[in-house]
């Protein structure tokens, strides 16, 4: 859960991007985005198709930055301005999961979560220390990828990449992981098995995550809370009960005639069809 | 697959510089003439077998890094037009009457490489530019060069012209004692700033947005990187011409036996590179003796088999 | 009377003997020319190992030579004349010499020329220390020079200079009977097929030909080979098409080209059916041949 009072760890002010100077009328793609995220907290940020969330997710990242003339606005991590950081000081600190892993070339799952951990050495000759090796075991064997350690990437499944992505994050020592559709093609005993992970590591070491996902009942099931991005801008945020709500989603998914009901299980909010045009 | 890869590096690395001393072997032994003539080798064929080594080295680290830069298997050191733009320096050098005595065109068409690869520099830097662009930048780039070399041909007096294309086309005849070191030198210097950043290349075998995302400044490594490799291209091909398939068989042929990593595959690469451009050229040289096959010919031979196997294999992939 | 040895009269009686002695020993050793590329060649007087790196300068080398022939010890590929070198080792084609092959014969001459072999070759060779002769043969005129320059490295300086005479001998009455015909026959010689490439007033197609009394319709292009358009050559509407061929195939040549003439009908020479092919190997040899070859043309462009 989110610490009270804790100041963000994560946050954007005023952001204002498009990826090519604006013309005319067209739209910057995220208008005026700001919001924070704060240690111990799993945010689920909801959109639809377009509405720029990866690029928003790479902005609180790194992959892209604000630089260009015509872009606005300000992520800091803590106090620092994240742009301003040394990009390897920056992977320590925030990193990126996107929806697909994989390598064109020969990269077996554990030279590939072992990146996370070389490219912070130094030194000319070391593959990787003792240290790197236990600490990509670890990581490998919490997501329950270790078995797969000496596979080929290109011969895994997607649900099995994704593993290893995750695992490759862990390795990483970033505490604030976003997860760009990370979890979407793995198998529920596997999402289920990150998903706690995720609240674990929340809870316990205060990680910070930001989830997106095209299957929203997934997203609450892990999620504390949620932010709405809609025309480019953030319209709602907050504990999941203040934003899962009939209206919002039917703003997000005009036509689609959603209900909201509550989990039997965990009591968290979960989003059905009404099905009411149905024979 | 796995042990073969990380821990046997030091017995891969003795094994290949074994094969790559027995190249050398072959190189001075094969195809001799009535007497074992000391003077003969040394003259001639030393200088050609430090040679061929130095490009066989630096078309192979060059492949190999261009390929992980670009996440792109099918890229090889000409991708980016820089040989064009060494043949455009070779034909206006010929053009202009430039002839120094060692270094024939050589000179002019590393200078017209130097152009070419800065071009690349200034729009590899901007951060606009995605891997995607910049590769096409150097496509286009490259069909530029060879567009004005016709045109220049078109225009002038053929012979000079011929001349210069003739020095063009791969050939390792021309080496001589003094070159030759000059650019196994330029050569070793170039593809050691290059496997400094191993850590970096390897990062960039996960994608553009992989390397972002474990934090490498991928703008500025990228750059840095197309800067050197289009040096060590200029060298190469400004000392023998254009050889192909070395640069795109060698960084394959090694990532099957020893993975992708860049600490342990570029020099492989290295070692390799020199070793096959060796054979090649030694069979170059004495297959259809006193002719001799143009080196670019025989790698040709042997690598557009094997290009196309690499096709076929990657269209009949499954995806996961 | 006691010989007064004061110093310097032992040392001019030193310079003297150690001149006449320098002198006596240079007799049989090393010899400078000036080649026709313009360097400064050192040869021995006699040379006994001889390689030519062209079909011509075995031509003229083995004419030179008479019954020395064994003195040449390398030709290049493809060399015919005269037919008793045709056995000898190969040093390649003269478009891309082995000079591994040509280092291991040790020559202490070796025969190159300006039109044929590569410019970067014939530097490798000097910077191996081998004596090389280069000659140029791109007029009629350094042809005849070439002759002499062989003979003079060859060691038979008489011998050349009478090539050059009766080469040049040859050559005005070729041009005596020429004067005499009083006809005036446009020409254009024809080098390449796709695209046409023909010869230039410079090249020494064109100048070997023009003994003959007849005119290159491109004599005043500055390129030696230059590349019209069809059209151009149609507006000067040539009297004769002479295409000349680099390799055998005459007959096939005449085929095709002709085919290809035909369609336009108004060239005089189309229309006239004056298109003839010659063997380029054959004729146009810069060589004693040449004259026979000239024969040939005239016989055939004035029957």
């Amino acid at each position: 859960m989110v610490a009270p009072n804790s100041s963000p760890r994560l946050s954007a002010y005023g952001v204002r991007f498009s990826f090519s100077p604006p013309r005319g009328r067209e739209p910057f793609i995220l208008g005026n985005v700001s919001l924070e995220l704060h240690p111990g907290q799993v945010a689920t940020l909801l959109g639809a198709n377009g509405s720029g969330k990866s690029t928003l997710m790479k902005l609180l990242s790194g992959l892209l930055t604000l630089e260009e003339s015509w872009c606005e606005g300000l992520v800091r991590y803590q106090s620092e301005e994240l742009y301003r950081l040394d990009s390897r000081v920056r992977a320590r600190r925030v990193t990126y999961v996107g929806p697909d892993f994989s390598a064109e070339f020969p990269v077996t799952a554990f030279e590939a979560v072992l990146m996370g951990r070389s490219l912070q050495s130094r030194n000319w000759f070391r593959l990787s220390t003792n240290e790197d090796r236990d600490l990509v075991r670890e990581a490998m064997e919490k997501c329950q990828c270790w078995d797969l350690r000496h596979r080929e990437l290109h011969t895994l499944s997607g649900g099995e990449r994704q593993r290893v992505a995750f695992a490759r994050a862990l390795a990483q020592g970033a505490k604030v992981i976003l997860l760009d559709e990370a979890l979407s093609r793995m198998d529920l005993h596997h999402q289920a098995a990150i998903g706690q992970l995720m609240r674990q590591l929340a809870d316990q070491s205060a990680y910070t995550f930001l989830l997106v996902s095209h299957d929203l009942n997934v997203a609450t099931e892990w999620a504390d809370s949620a932010f709405v991005l809609h025309e480019g801008e953030i319209r709602a945020q907050g504990g999941l009960g203040t934003v899962i709500r009939e209206d919002v989603l039917n703003m997000l998914y005009p036509g689609a005639d959603l209900r909201v009901g509550e989990s039997p299980t965990s009591g968290k909010p979960k989003v059905f069809f009404s099905n009411s045009r149905s024979v | 697959m796995r042990p073969l890869r990380l821990t046997s590096g030091l017995s891969a690395f003795v094994l290949s510089t074994l094969f790559w001393l027995g190249s050398f072997w072959v190189a001075l032994r094969v195809g001799a003439v009535s007497d074992a003539d000391f003077d003969l080798v040394l003259q001639l064929r030393l200088p050609r077998v430090i040679l061929a080594s130095a490009v066989g080295m630096g078309l192979s680290v060059a492949g190999a890094t261009l390929q992980a830069l670009f996440t792109n298997p099918l890229c090889e050191p000409y991708t980016l037009g820089i040989s064009s733009g060494a043949a455009l320096g070779a034909v206006i050098g010929s053009a202009l009457g430039y002839d120094a005595s060692y270094s024939g065109l050589a000179v002019p068409a590393f200078v017209g490489a130097l152009l070419f690869a800065g071009v690349l520099s200034v729009i590899s830097r901007r951060s606009t530019s995605s891997q995607l662009a910049v590769l096409l930048a150097g496509v286009m780039l490259g069909l530029l060069g060879s567009s004005l070399v016709a045109v220049w041909m078109a225009v002038s007096d053929a012979q000079g012209i011929q001349g210069a294309l003739i020095w063009l086309m791969g050939s390792l005849s021309r080496a001589r004692m003094e070159g030759s070191i000059l650019s196994l030198f330029g050569v070793i210097t170039l593809s050691l700033l290059l496997w400094r950043k191993w850590r970096e290349l390897d990062a960039f075998l996960l994608g553009e947005e992989g390397a972002l995302a474990l934090g490498v400044s991928v703008q500025q490594v990228r750059t840095q990187m197309i800067l050197l490799t289009s040096l060590l291209v200029g060298l190469c091909v400004s000392g023998a011409g254009m050889i192909g398939f070395i640069g795109l068989m060698i960084p394959h042929f090694v990532r099957r036996f020893s993975g992708s990593l860049h600490l342990t595959l570029l020099p492989l690469c290295a070692i390799w590179g020199a070793t096959s451009l060796n054979l090649a050229d030694s069979l170059a040289r004495t297959a259809i003796a006193p002719y001799e096959l143009p080196v670019g010919v025989v790698t040709a031979l042997a690598g557009a088999p094997f290009f196309l196997s690499i096709l076929l294999k990657r269209m009949g992939r499954v995806e996961g | 009377m006691s010989i007064d040895l004061s110093w310097q009269r032992v040392t001019l009686l030193a310079s003297v003997i150690f001149g006449i002695w320098s002198g006596f020993s240079s007799w049989g050793e090393a010899r400078e020319l000036v080649d026709q590329s313009g360097h400064i060649v050192t040869l021995v007087e006699r040379p006994l190992r001889i390689v030519t790196v062209a079909p011509s300068l075995a031509e003229v080398a083995g004419d030179l030579l008479v019954d020395e022939l064994d003195r040449i010890v390398g030709v290049s590929e493809h060399t015919t004349f005269p037919p008793a070198l045709t056995n000898r080792p190969s040093i390649g084609p003269f478009f891309k010499l082995n000079l591994e092959r040509i280092l291991s014969l040790k020559p202490d001459l070796v025969l190159a020329t300006k039109d044929g072999n590569s410019r970067e070759e014939v530097r490798h060779l000097r910077e191996l220390k081998l004596p090389v002769v280069v000659v140029s043969t791109s007029n009629l005129g350094e042809v005849s020079r070439s002759m002499e320059l062989i003979g003079e490295a060859l060691g038979v300086p008489d011998r050349g200079k009478r090539m050059s005479a009766q080469f040049n001998a040859g050559l005005e009455s070729l041009r005596k009977r020429a004067a005499a015909r009083k006809i005036a026959l446009h020409i254009l010689i024809q080098i390449g097929m796709d695209p046409l490439v023909v010869a230039g007033g410079n090249s020494f197609v064109s100048d070997a030909v023009s003994v003959l009394g007849v005119k290159n319709i491109y004599q005043a292009a500055e390129q030696p080979y230059p590349r019209p358009s069809l059209e151009d050559a149609v507006i000067k509407s040539p009297d004769v098409i002479l295409i000349v061929a680099m390799s055998s195939n005459v007959h096939e040549l005449q085929h095709s080209e002709g085919k290809k003439w035909r369609s336009f009908q108004r060239i005089k020479a189309v229309k006239d059916n004056r298109i003839y092919v010659l063997p380029g190997d054959r004729i146009l040899r810069p060589s004693l041949g040449l004259l026979e070859g000239l024969a040939l043309v005239e016989r055939t462009l004035f029957p």
